[in-house]
């Protein structure tokens, strides 16, 4: 699957790749990078949602980057500047290339989904369900959005899209009960993963929040290591307020990843770049359009190279 | 050199306030920082660009307030751009066409737009008391239907049953037919998801518009959105007409510059905002609100208010001393005039008052309006300073260049001047009867909370109200609303007191 990926994300960030092309564009022909350059390519980059810090930090690097320059070539070429901006947003990514998925024999491996409302959880749940049964593993999704109308439904479809087990609380209203009850069936059923589902909640309400704990310590009399993967998904059209959401969810329950979706739109999602460097979390994978297979594993060189339109 | 943007704004006026003077450099220096902090909130980089240079003419030129540092006085004045950019409160929703008036939701994936279908279902039930059908047009994502229909159940509203296999362009208008049969007000449809790069799915947002002829198409942002909120507003708005913005999740704890951008790109207001999950979750929007969150400077803002409340005492002080030593002249009634003015004229004014809609008819029959306000302030305008101060100097030549300067009769600059001095004679007289407080109440009076004695029964005719202000001297009653002498008004209420 992460063939068609490149090309997806490439198509999908091509807008901003433009923009950010345009930038350097009027840059040919010069020998230096000239203030206002500069500032051009800050404000592209901030266009990119990579937030003020980030973008000042990439363009200082640019500034104080010494270009080689041979006899035959002395101009600074549009393609030198963006391989070192590329080369920058690498140094940064580099760390967050993990793979959600491993061989542990401590079945079944959890993984909750958490984050804002509408961010693509549930989508993602379905997403990530599909990529493990690719690998022929059994799969149980849990729908522990009690709260939404419809929230269960919306998941059935994608567990039955996607062939997985399907877990639901019977008149329940408690997220973190439907959750238990979900990993004691997966237990029963000897599945390999759990894929928990939760309602959408904002980072700034307290109660909402502290049913996320709540579910944790639930599973954990299950099994102390559960849940093993606690992921945010993130909207990829998000600003600055990404920075609230992830120390939110962080403080309360010590996530392991990020996710960031909808990125076959025109947000280029480059918020993650600084929250990856503060908070030196994986990303995991990147949502790339609403079907089954449009989910795929995070490689920071693609990302990069396709936010800059670099071949 | 960017640490704690969040705190960089803070910084800089705080730098500001020590240097004392604002020079060019420093505003320039300011707005910087501004732009930043714009950013930070996540107002799209191209609309800071615009707000920049709308804050710097407005800031250029503009004295600074006493008792106020130069970068308080610049975060006010960034404030007032904003809330000024940021539109009006209370933009209502177009519903009184012939029904079935339809209210087309778009927007991208997840940004609300369902949850607002049945909020705007709820508010228009039970507030409007519209008959409300809800139909979904989602065909794509899994269970939004079922999603609308349970929202719909719970707001106790019509909704159109769903049949598969349809198109979104069918189900528009089997929900027009329906609507029309069973007798429909207002048929709010709600659309599927789409990332504005996905062509097959903005025609198809084209060709529903095109279908329904919406009365409302309103796009539904969320408030987290980042710089991509100029490109969704953008797309949206030359795909269809867009007439409004509604602003989803603004209980979060997003500074909210999306609000700027949405609205500087697609100019249309943004008529509610979400502020919870639930179905009542639907309010107006208010810019202050909104602009004090992007902003966040909200003690500042407020300070600097303070200050001009304190120099608009100051100055009915002065006026007041001057009053009472019988000094009343045409200069003092010019700013009288001004004020009643800045509180919207006289309608204005009248429509802060409890149970005055019938004496405000009455004195649109007696021409008692604004234009006879606008007309007096003429009159003076065209007078010399001399004549201003001194009217004794107006002999018949001086009146009648007076009257053809302003475009008046020598008439109503007879009556004009009649009445400064009439007011002029009162004035003295109340100065003595009532002393200063009362005074001072009579001209602090017209926006304030003082013990309001708008008595129970209001003055049911022109007549009445007249005596009532013949009665003034004791002050701060009925005549709140011009601090007396009402320009407009004749000069018959101080005869009485003569
Ligand atoms: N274009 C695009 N749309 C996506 C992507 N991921 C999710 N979506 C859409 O975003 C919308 C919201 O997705 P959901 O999965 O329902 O989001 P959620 O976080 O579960 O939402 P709540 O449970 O309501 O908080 C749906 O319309 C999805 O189809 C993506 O990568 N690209
Ligand atoms: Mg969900």
């Amino acid at each position: 699957m992460a063939f068609n990926w490149f090309k997806k994300l490439k198509t999908g960030l091509s807008k901003s790749a433009q923009k950010v092309e345009k930038a350097f564009t009027s840059v040919i022909g010069k020998k230096k990078l000239n203030e206002s350059i500069l500032t051009e390519i800050e404000d592209q980059l901030i266009s990119s949602d990579l937030g003020v810090n980030a973008s000042v930090k990439i363009v200082d690097k640019l500034r104080n980057h010494k270009f080689e320059l041979t006899q035959k070539n002395k101009d600074i070429s549009k393609e030198m500047i963006l391989h070192v901006v590329k080369d920058e947003l690498n140094k940064i990514l580099i760390n967050s290339e993990q793979s959600l998925f491993n061989d542990n024999n401590d079945k079944p491996q959890v993984i909750l989904l958490i984050g804002v409302n509408g961010s693509g959880k549930t989508t993602t749940a379905g997403k990530i369900a599909s990529m493990l049964k690719e690998k022929n593993k059994k799969v149980v999704i849990a729908a522990c959005d009690t709260f939404r109308a419809a929230a269960v439904e919306q998941l059935e479809k994608w567990a039955s899209r996607t062939k997985s087990l399907f877990f639901k609380g019977t008149n329940s209203t408690d997220a973190a009960s439907v959750a238990f009850k979900a990993l004691e069936y997966s237990i029963k059923e000897k599945a390999d993963y759990l894929i928990v589902d939760t309602a959408g909640r904002l980072q700034n309400k307290s109660g909402l929040m502290d049913e996320l704990s709540k579910i944790c310590r639930v599973i954990a009399k299950l099994n102390p290591n559960a849940p093993h993967n606690k992921i945010v998904v993130l909207d990829g059209t998000v600003g600055q307020n990404a920075h609230s959401q992830v120390k939110n969810f962080h403080e309360q329950i010590q996530l392991t990843g990020m996710i960031i979706t909808k990125l076959d739109g025109s947000a280029k999602g480059g918020v993650i770049i600084s929250l990856a460097e503060q908070f030196k979390l994986p990303i995991f994978a990147v949502g790339v359009g609403e079907k089954v297979d449009d989910l795929d594993i995070f490689k920071a060189d693609d990302y990069s190279k396709a936010l800059l339109n670099l071949e | 050199m960017f640490e704690n943007l969040t705190n960089k704004l803070g910084n800089v006026f705080n730098a500001l306030k020590k240097r004392g003077a604002l020079t060019e450099k420093d505003v320039d220096e300011a707005l910087k920082d501004v732009r930043l902090a714009l950013l930070e909130a996540d107002v799209s980089l191209e609309v800071v660009k615009d707000f920049i240079i709308k804050v710097r003419e407005r800031a250029v030129g503009q004295e600074v307030l006493k008792s106020v540092t130069p970068g308080q006085q610049v975060v006010k004045i960034v404030n007032d751009v904003l809330i000024d950019a940021l539109g009006t409160a209370n933009s209502p929703l177009e519903i009184n066409h012939s029904p079935p008036v339809v209210m087309l939701l778009v927007g991208l994936q997840g940004s609300g737009k369902t949850t607002t279908a049945g909020k705007l279902a709820l508010h228009l039930k039970s507030k409007e008391k519209k008959k409300v059908m809800l139909a979904s047009l989602d065909i794509y994502r899994p269970a939004a239907r079922e999603q609308l229909k349970l929202l719909g159940e719970q707001a106790e509203v019509l909704v159109l049953p769903d049949s598969d296999g349809e198109s979104p362009e069918s189900i528009t208008k089997r929900a027009l037919a329906s609507s029309k049969v069973q007798g429909v007000d207002v048929l709010i449809l709600d659309t599927a998801g789409r990332t504005t790069l996905d062509n097959i799915m903005m025609t198809e947002a084209k060709n529903i518009f095109k279908l329904s002829n919406p009365s409302e198409t309103l796009l539904v942002a969320d408030s987290m959105t980042g710089q991509d909120a100029v490109n969704t507003a953008k797309a949206f708005s030359e795909i269809v007409n867009i007439t409004g913005v509604i602003l989803s999740r603004t209980d979060g704890d997003a500074r909210g510059g999306a609000a700027l951008s949405m609205r500087a790109i697609t100019g249309k207001p943004i008529k509610f905002i979400g502020v919870s999950e639930k179905l009542d979750g639907l309010e107006t929007f208010h810019p202050e609100r909104a602009a004090g969150r992007i902003l966040d400077m909200g003690d500042v803002v407020s300070l600097v208010e303070k200050a001009q409340e304190t120099i608009a005492e100051e100055e009915a002080e002065e006026m007041m001393k001057r009053l009472s030593q019988g000094s009343f002249d045409m200069n003092d009634m010019l700013k009288q005039i001004g004020q009643l003015k800045k509180l919207g004229g006289l309608s204005g004014v009248m429509s802060m008052l409890p149970g005055i809609g019938k004496l405000q008819k009455q004195m649109e029959a007696h021409n008692f309006d604004d234009k006879v306000i606008a007309k007096q302030e003429a009159i003076i305008y065209s007078m010399t300073k001399k004549e201003r101060s001194n009217v004794g100097l107006l002999n018949a030549s001086r009146r009648k260049r007076i009257a053809s300067g302003s475009g008046s009769s020598v008439h109503e600059v007879n009556r004009l001047v009649k009445q400064q001095q009439d007011m002029a004679r009162m004035m003295k007289k109340v100065g003595k009867v009532g002393g200063m407080g009362a005074l001072k109440n009579m001209f602090s009076g017209l926006g304030g909370n003082s013990e309001s004695n708008m008595p129970n029964g209001m003055p049911g005719s022109i007549e009445e109200m007249q005596k009532m202000m013949g009665k003034l001297p004791m002050g701060g009653g009925a005549n709140k609303f011009s601090g007396m002498g009402l320009p407009g008004f004749s000069g018959k209420p101080s005869k009485r007191i003569k």
